[in-house]
């Protein structure tokens, strides 16, 4: 079906009322202006409005999906959320958390290599880190005109994460294409947003 | 006493007529089948056929048809929809006045059926995102489209007739029609106004986003073909000219546009037998055949004895100047305005030795370009448009177009007829 035809209300002529439609007895004069209309346009109207499509969005594109809530994970490698995002994010109108995931494997190697001291130490600086990040994330969030909350959590990343991802029963994921990246990683986008793109119980926004 | 072969003529054209009405038959298939009787009886002899073939105007419609079908891949058409729709800046009223305009300019120079599939999904477009109801923007859309083409020699196939037939001239037709064009149109928009005004309002609270949507519109996306683009431009903008010239440079319009065809074929490189393709091939056997069919009706003498008995009750040319006009305009609304136009011009033609006919065939352009507008299928653009209104579950009845359709048509009529009155009568 053409876009046109996705329109919510159906209309008639001289006033504003939608009416009902899909009457099985097309009348003559509907009838005729079909034949009319096959004989004189052929598949050249498909022809336009294909080509239409490529650049209008059609009614269900200009609908915003409804997002009830925003779940937004950060980690030592996706750095800050850029002003877009939290721009496009208060379009939604949709309360946003942010996750900070501090990985406790690498905590393990840390405290098992370099003694338990220095595991304390990593440990504290990371949760400072995190700290400072949401405290200045949650402000460009809220700034856009959102509501915001912030946790740090700690734990085995890729399940911590998907595992936040299923609890909050988000409406949208946001994750930078550097989360998870690991030093064994080079592509432009981390083997953990990939996984978690795919597992995600909701649409991901990854940027 | 009629002939046997006047009748067979009156009978096939009757037959023809209404098959085309009709359209159960395809209408090119309806004028080819009259046609092959009328020859394969000798009614009209097959050494006759040149003569009733009118080339100049089949030659022109294909010429314009290769043009706007290259022109057509580049999105320049597409391209001026989005900037009209941007520049109307999401108000209905504008909207309705910008797009008007747009059609009726566009119409004056390409066919309208082409101007109409162009710009119906962008008008539908903007009425949904503005949640207006569509129906008026459509109606004025078609009445745009018909009384655009009435402006120029190539606006309208009923035109293009007229000037293959009569010789004149791209220019005249401009000097003579596009005055009640211009007048008509102003005319339509305020009548529109009147009747739709109230409705045309958005509440302020959707404003910014309708606004929002529109910018969401990318005119630059619709160009496929930069390139192609700007030779298109350059090559319509050459062939418009160049009708404005024809009658100075000794060109015949037809020439003017397979000169401006093979143009466009030649410098945009593009595939000839795709193009070709494109070509409303089917239109233009239709107009082949309705001139062999009417063909048979001048061949016999049927046209010769209804001018004759037209000159016997008509007098003046002032007289002949409202028959025809009105004739012309409630005939074009319940048949198609070409076959009519296609029946009255060679009566016209009969009628010149008789009296002054040169405002006769602005009468004719006048009445069966507007007299579309009367009726759903009075016109090529009307079935187009409420065709693709059907598409989108969109009802405007019958009886609901012929109740606005007969106002615009006996409104734009008369100025038109007032205006030629004052040009070739005088008070």
């Amino acid at each position: 079906m053409p876009f046109v035809s996705g329109s919510s209300n159906d209309y008639q002529s001289g006033d504003l009322t939608p009416i009902r439609t899909g009457e099985n007895n097309m009348s003559y004069y509907r009838a005729l202006i079909e034949r009319k209309f096959r004989d004189l346009a052929g598949s050249r109207y498909e022809q336009i409005l294909n080509e239409y499509r490529d650049f209008i969005p059609s009614e269900e594109e200009l609908q915003v999906a409804p997002v009830k809530s925003i779940l937004v994970l950060l980690d030592f490698f996706s750095g800050e959320l850029p002003g877009e995002v939290s721009g496009l994010l208060s379009t939604y109108h949709a309360p946003v958390t942010l996750v900070y995931l501090i990985d406790d494997q690498v905590l393990r190697v840390v405290s098992d290599s370099l003694g338990r001291d220095t595991g304390a130490r990593f440990l504290e600086r990371e949760e400072d880190r995190a700290r400072e990040l949401l405290k200045s994330t949650c402000a460009l969030v809220e700034e856009a005109g959102s509501s915001c909350r912030s946790l740090v959590r700690t734990g085995t990343k890729g399940d911590e994460a998907q595992a936040q991802a299923q609890a909050q029963t988000s409406g949208l994921l946001v994750l930078g294409k550097k989360f998870g990246m690991t030093a064994g990683d080079n592509g432009d986008i981390s083997p953990m947003v990939l996984r978690l793109q795919k597992a995600a119980p909701c649409p991901v926004l990854i940027y | 006493m009629i002939l046997p072969y006047e009748l067979i003529a009156i009978a096939v054209f009757l037959f023809t007529y209404a098959l085309i009405i009709d359209e159960r038959i395809h209408r090119t298939v309806a004028a080819m089948a009259g046609a092959a009787i009328v020859v394969a009886l000798q009614i009209v002899p097959w050494d006759e056929i040149p003569v009733y073939l009118d080339l100049g105007t089949i030659f022109l419609l294909m010429g314009m048809m290769i043009i706007v079908n290259t022109a057509r891949l580049s999105g320049l058409f597409e391209y001026i929809a989005i900037r009209t729709a941007k520049f109307a800046k999401g108000s209905p009223l504008r909207v309705l006045i910008l797009f008007s305009v747009l059609t009726a300019l566009v119409s004056a120079f390409l066919d309208n059926v082409t101007t109409v599939l162009l710009i119906t999904p962008m008008i539908l477009y903007l009425a949904q995102v503005m949640e207006q109801n569509p129906v008026p923007f459509l109606l004025a859309e078609i009445f745009s489209s018909n009384i655009g083409g009435t402006a120029t020699l190539i606006g309208d196939p009923p035109n293009i007739m007229i000037g293959s037939a009569s010789g004149l001239t791209f220019n005249e037709f401009i000097l003579n029609m596009g005055p009640i064009a211009a007048v008509d149109m102003a005319v339509v928009l305020l009548m529109l106004y009147l009747i739709y005004g109230r409705t045309l309002r958005v509440h302020p609270e959707k404003k910014s986003t309708i606004h929002a949507a529109l910018e969401g519109l990318d005119e630059k996306a619709a160009i496929k073909d930069r390139v192609l683009f700007n030779k298109s431009v350059i090559v319509i903008a050459g062939v418009i000219v160049a009708f404005f010239l024809h009658s100075y440079i000794g060109l015949e319009p037809a020439l003017v546009a397979l000169i401006g065809a093979a143009a466009i074929l030649i410098w945009t490189r593009q595939p000839p037998d795709e193009i070709l393709e494109k070509v409303e091939w089917p239109a233009l056997f239709f107009f082949g055949g309705l001139f062999i069919v009417v063909g048979a009706l001048v061949q016999t003498g049927v046209i010769s004895q209804l001018a004759s008995f037209v000159v016997a009750n008509v007098h003046t040319t002032g007289e002949s100047i409202l028959i025809i006009a009105w004739f012309a305009a409630f005939a074009s609304a319940v048949v198609d305005n070409i076959p009519l136009t296609a029946t009255l011009i060679p009566l016209i033609k009969d009628l010149g030795g008789a009296m002054e006919i040169y405002p006769l065939w602005w009468a004719l352009s006048l009445g069966a370009c507007l007299g579309g507008n009367g009726s759903a299928i009075g016109a090529s653009a009307n079935v187009v448009v409420l065709g693709i209104a059907e598409r989108g579950r969109i009802k405007i009845s019958f009886m609901e177009f012929l109740k606005i359709g007969m106002l615009i048509l006996v409104v734009t009529v008369a100025v038109g007829v007032g205006i030629l009155w004052i040009r070739y009568v005088g008070f």
